[in-house]
């Protein structure tokens, strides 16, 4: 079974898109049972995937670097002079996909639960959902550079529908902008990846043509199996607009993933998306489309470009620490609830940048664990910020007070939650952080100061979350319209399922982190050697 | 001139098969559209000698007649199979009353732009050109609306325009080397001003027959006005044929080893990718968009030509085979939306939610105008871009890289202006329900190239056999 685990994990869902197709349109309660039952075999697969992913393996090189691997030729296409294009169906994971992985599953499965009272065209919207489902952990698993960009431009169309016929007022005018941020991102991608196919052969397909062949394997490419003369090549002087063109190429990738993860200033797609998004949705928004942003960072920016990421590490901590200030002021300055929570994460994820610059294990753990961390808590706080929504059909901050009167087992967990993502002690957002600041502090490359502005972050996201904690919940129970203040009951029993387990894990992993630092350990420490000899190769060529 | 037997002409006639087979079938049609006034007669008439036709090509023939006036080739053969193979469709376009002249007029064309595609002799070349010209002025008016007539007019003062400058050139060409075969004339002609007068005049005609800047002004009104299935045919089978002389003349005069000529067709595709995109997105009436869009494509194969070596020729054969899909798909679809009285991209809120099959169908037809997975037309700009990216790796030209920019950049816009089209039919709310619903042989035929553009992504492999099969001498 574990031969084709990671295949079937990626396209269960889409397996059952075709039975939901062939159902008639009023029966919504069985769509929603299916996509859940969908949802949960795939979540339920991944479980046994961590389970039986051997944590001990210490790989050599990239290629012994991935387990549960499946490959099969998919395209072989003739180039003329140039010999051959090979786009693989190319699957395998190591730690950091197979956090990724189990991150998505659980989340897609908390998000059908979310989506439960849904009424509005529900058949479309599984089908997109669960679509979604099958392009989001596909691109998680990918080795092949095509195959990976396949799942990432079919992510968008999905959710461009999600958030464009199920979303709030201004839908229409957020999933346009959504849609056109990220394509700009993924057409950056689109131009590296074709570049670096050219550049690159896999000698190990060569014999039975006698011709090049160009392959998009992601291990070749990270492995270093260029060609002698092509444009990105390491150590070739082509130069670009006064810049060595493998920094350019780095750059564009940069750019690209950066939109998707958003960093500032190419975050301004987010805030309007989470607000207009219905509450799923903005919960996959922001615990996995967005943490493929920083997957793709760890994957294919600073896999295949170390040399250019070394050299560029203090622009990119710079980058990073602006995220993280300005994202959290800004989240200060919001009167909307999620869209100081869209900006909050914004902020934390600047941390992911920060720890990648910091270029040393601590860094690139913290910013693994708080991919992670953020998946669970973001998720939890749109999740909350639904509740408000739905019951009222308002979000404002100011339209708010003394919740903790009427609802008090929603303002336990709000308090849980917003401690967690300021980065209480104890709880995961913590750890991700503290990781992050340790790595960026101990980095050989990076200036200390760096790392202490960073660290304002922290104090700046304590003072937007207690500041909305004391404006919403404390104080007198007032609602700005009179007729809400009938419909603040407390969670109800399917709320408080979405909201239980993410609270547990969001203990959990503050009190013990091991329970996913120790099976990525030895990825990410492969990782960061693996990178740095690279680079220092790449660079004397 | 040597004497011929007339068993060499018949003999040589053979070379011109399909094209013979084509214009009988437009007599044939001719004769029963007095006869008969049905209009399933001349569809099947149109359909069977299309098909008949067919089957006459063969790859693997190449040849040339003794004079040299008609040369066929692989690429040639490639190219009619696709003319035919496209044209069929057009019968299943839904129609009321056409008549006959309309079917005759569409062959026509076919039978023009095949023949664009053997001449090897300047006056053939020009009587090609002029038979699918005259044809499309024609049809261009058979929609028998005023602004139908308005864009026939402009188109026919624009093209006669065109091919009087053309035929000055073609005089000067004449003139300096005392031949009309395009394959004596390049021993015989002597650099010179002349020349390059005689050379850009001739140029500039093609420019305007397969609507490249600064040539393309033509297109729009002629896209917008004239029937859906004409402008189909339009709009892909004489401009392919066009672009495929073009690059016979390009070669053949060894244009491409002047780096002048060859930047400043470069910077002349990169103004019509701008061009198309850019007025793409002002517009709202359908075809008038996709009318723009093509110009965008226009300006997406020419760099094709420039490239040298198997795979230049490798990307053009791929990216018409796909565009000439995606375009017979698209305005199919248009005219299904046009029996809804839908011509603008406004009229269709809501349309997508009460018929989700042929939003879905749309949406997917105009993913692969825009070049997005998992469609075919990702493919074609994959390999293009893949093209072109090598050419610059291996010339180190900067146009081309520049070109590569505006490439991505025209997909980024094509976004913009294509997505209107979903975005009002999924997004938007109708103001009441529509009535009626599409014809089934449409939708089939629309699901049937659909699944042809999904089916080409996955499986593109089809591509390696044309690869073999053409021998790419001088591309």
């Amino acid at each position: 079974m574990t031969d084709s685990l990671l295949t079937l994990i990626i396209f269960f869902p889409l397996l059952v898109t075709a039975v939901v197709l062939f159902l008639p349109n009023g029966k919504d309660l069985l769509i929603k049972e299916i996509a859940l039952g969908a949802t949960g075999v795939q979540l339920v697969l991944s479980v046994i995937l961590f389970f039986s992913y051997d944590a001990s393996l210490q790989p050599e090189n990239w290629s012994n670097a991935f387990q549960f691997v499946e490959r099969a030729k998919w395209i072989s296409l003739y180039l003329g002079d140039y010999g051959w294009l090979q786009i693989d169906y190319f699957v395998g994971i190591d730690g950091i996909s197979l956090l990724m992985i189990c991150l998505s599953t659980f989340l897609l499965f908390v998000g059908v639960i979310a989506s439960w009272n849904l009424s509005k065209n529900v058949k479309g919207y599984f089908i997109l959902y669960l679509i979604l489902s099958t392009s989001v952990v596909g691109c998680f698993a990918a080795l092949d550079f095509f195959l990976f960009y396949v799942f990432f431009e079919f992510m968008l169309l999905p959710m461009f529908f999600l958030i464009g016929i199920w979303g709030g007022p201004r839908r229409g005018y957020a999933s346009i902008k959504f849609f056109i941020y990220t394509l700009v991102g993924s057409l950056f991608i689109l131009a590296v990846m074709i570049g670096l196919y050219l550049s690159v052969e896999d000698t190990s397909l060569a014999d039975q043509t006698q011709e090049v062949v160009h392959s998009f394997s992601l291990v070749n490419m990270m492995d270093g199996g260029y060609i002698t003369d092509g444009i990105l090549t390491p150590g070739n002087a082509t130069e670009f607009l006064g810049m060595n063109i493998r920094w350019i190429a780095f750059i564009l990738l940069m750019v690209g993933f950066a939109i998707k993860l958003p960093a500032v200033p190419v975050h301004t797609w987010l805030p309007d998306a989470h607000v207009e998004a219905p509450t799923a949705i903005s919960v996959l928004l922001a615990g996995l489309l967005l943490k493929i942003g920083g997957y793709g960072f760890f994957r294919i920016a600073y896999g295949i470009f170390p040399d250019a990421a070394v050299s560029l590490t203090y622009p990119i901590a710079i980058f990073g620490m602006i995220s993280i200030v300005y994202g959290g002021l800004t989240a200060m300055a919001q009167n909307d609830l999620k869209r100081m929570i869209a900006y909050s994460s914004v902020s934390h994820m600047g941390f992911i940048l920060l720890g990648l610059a910091s270029f040393n294990v601590q860094g690139a753990g913290g910013a693994l664990f708080q991919m992670v961390s953020h998946g669970f808590i973001s998720g939890a706080l749109f999740i909350l910020a639904g509740v408000i929504y739905d019951r009222t059909g308002d979000r404002g901050i100011a339209n708010f007070s003394g919740l903790a009167k009427a609802m008090p087992v929603f303002t336990g967990f709000v308090v849980v939650f917003f401690f967690a993502s300021l980065g209480l002690p104890g709880l995961s957002g913590f750890v991700g952080e503290f990781l992050v600041f340790l790595g960026a502090l101990g980095s050989d490359y990076l200036p200390k100061w760096i790392g202490i502005v960073s660290i304002s972050g922290i104090v700046i996201s304590a003072a937007y979350y207690l500041w909305a904690l004391q404006r919403m919940f404390f104080g007198q129970f007032w609602t700005r319209e009179k007729v809400w203040e009938q419909t603040m009951y407390d969670l109800t029993a399917r709320e408080l399922l979405l909201l239980i387990p993410l609270a547990i894990l969001v203990v959990l992993l503050g009190i013990a982190p091991n329970v996913i630092l120790g099976p990525v350990n030895n990825s990410i420490e492969f990782f960061v050697n693996q990178c740095f000899e690279q680079s220092q190769l790449y660079l004397a060529q | 001139m040597m004497e011929l037997s007339l068993q060499q002409v018949i003999e040589e006639i053979a070379l011109l098969r399909f094209e013979a087979t084509l214009i009988l079938g437009s007599l044939i049609l001719l004769v029963f559209g007095m006869l008969s006034n049905k209009e399933v007669t001349f569809k099947v008439i149109f359909s069977v000698t299309l098909l008949v036709s067919l089957f006459l090509v063969d790859v693997r023939d190449v040849g040339a007649s003794t004079t040299e006036a008609v040369s066929i080739d692989a690429l040639s053969g490639i190219l009619k199979i696709l003319f035919a193979f496209i044209s069929l469709w057009i019968v299943f376009f839904h129609s009321n009353m056409r008549r006959y002249e309309h079917y005759f007029l569409l062959l026509s064309i076919v039978i023009g732009s095949s023949l664009m595609l053997s001449a090897n002799h300047l006056l053939l070349f020009y009587i090609a050109i002029e038979l699918t010209s005259l044809s499309s002025y024609l049809i261009t008016g058979f929609s028998f609306s005023r602004k139908g007539y308005e864009a026939a007019i402009k188109y026919l003062l624009f093209g006669g325009v065109s091919s009087a400058i053309m035929i000055y050139g073609v005089s000067i060409l004449y003139g300096l080397s005392g031949s009309l075969s395009i394959s004596e004339m390049v021993v015989t002609t002597q650099m010179g001003p002349l020349y390059h007068v005689g050379m850009i005049c001739l140029v500039g005609g093609l420019f305007f027959k397969v609507g490249l800047v600064p040539y393309h002004f033509w297109v729009p009104s002629t896209y917008q006005e004239a029937p859906t299935d004409g402008v189909a045919i339009l709009s892909i089978v004489p401009k392919i044929a066009g672009f495929a002389l073009l690059h016979r003349v390009l070669v053949n005069f060894e244009l491409l080893s002047d780096p002048m000529y060859r930047q400043i067709i470069a910077a002349l595709g990169i103004a019509t990718v701008l061009m198309g995109t850019f007025g793409a997105l002002r517009q709202d009436n359908i075809k008038r968009m996709i009318a723009y869009g093509a110009i965008a494509h226009s300006g997406l194969v020419l760099p094709t030509l420039l490239i040298q070596g198997e795979q230049g020729g490798l990307a053009f054969i791929w990216y018409v085979t796909i565009y000439a899909i995606m375009t017979m798909a698209i305005f199919m679809i248009a005219s299904m939306y046009e029996d809804f009285g839908i011509k603008d991209v406004k009229d269709m809120k809501g349309i997508g939610i009460q018929f989700p099959i042929m939003g879905t169908l749309t949406l997917l037809i105009l993913i692969a105008q825009i070049g997005l997975p998992p469609t075919a037309g990702f493919t074609a700009k994959f390999y293009l871009f893949s093209a072109i990216w090598n050419e610059y790796q291996a010339s180190g030209a900067t146009i081309m890289l520049i070109y590569l920019i505006i490439g991505l950049l025209s997909v980024v816009l094509a976004l913009f202006y294509y997505l209107k089209i979903p975005f009002h039919s999924f997004l938007g709310t109708a103001e009441s329900p529509y009535f009626g619903d599409f014809s089934i042989i449409s939708r089939s035929v629309v699901t049937i190239f659909t699944i042809m553009v999904l089916w080409i992504f996955i499986s593109p492999e089809f591509l390696n056999k044309i690869a073999f099969n053409i021998n790419f001498i001088g591309w």
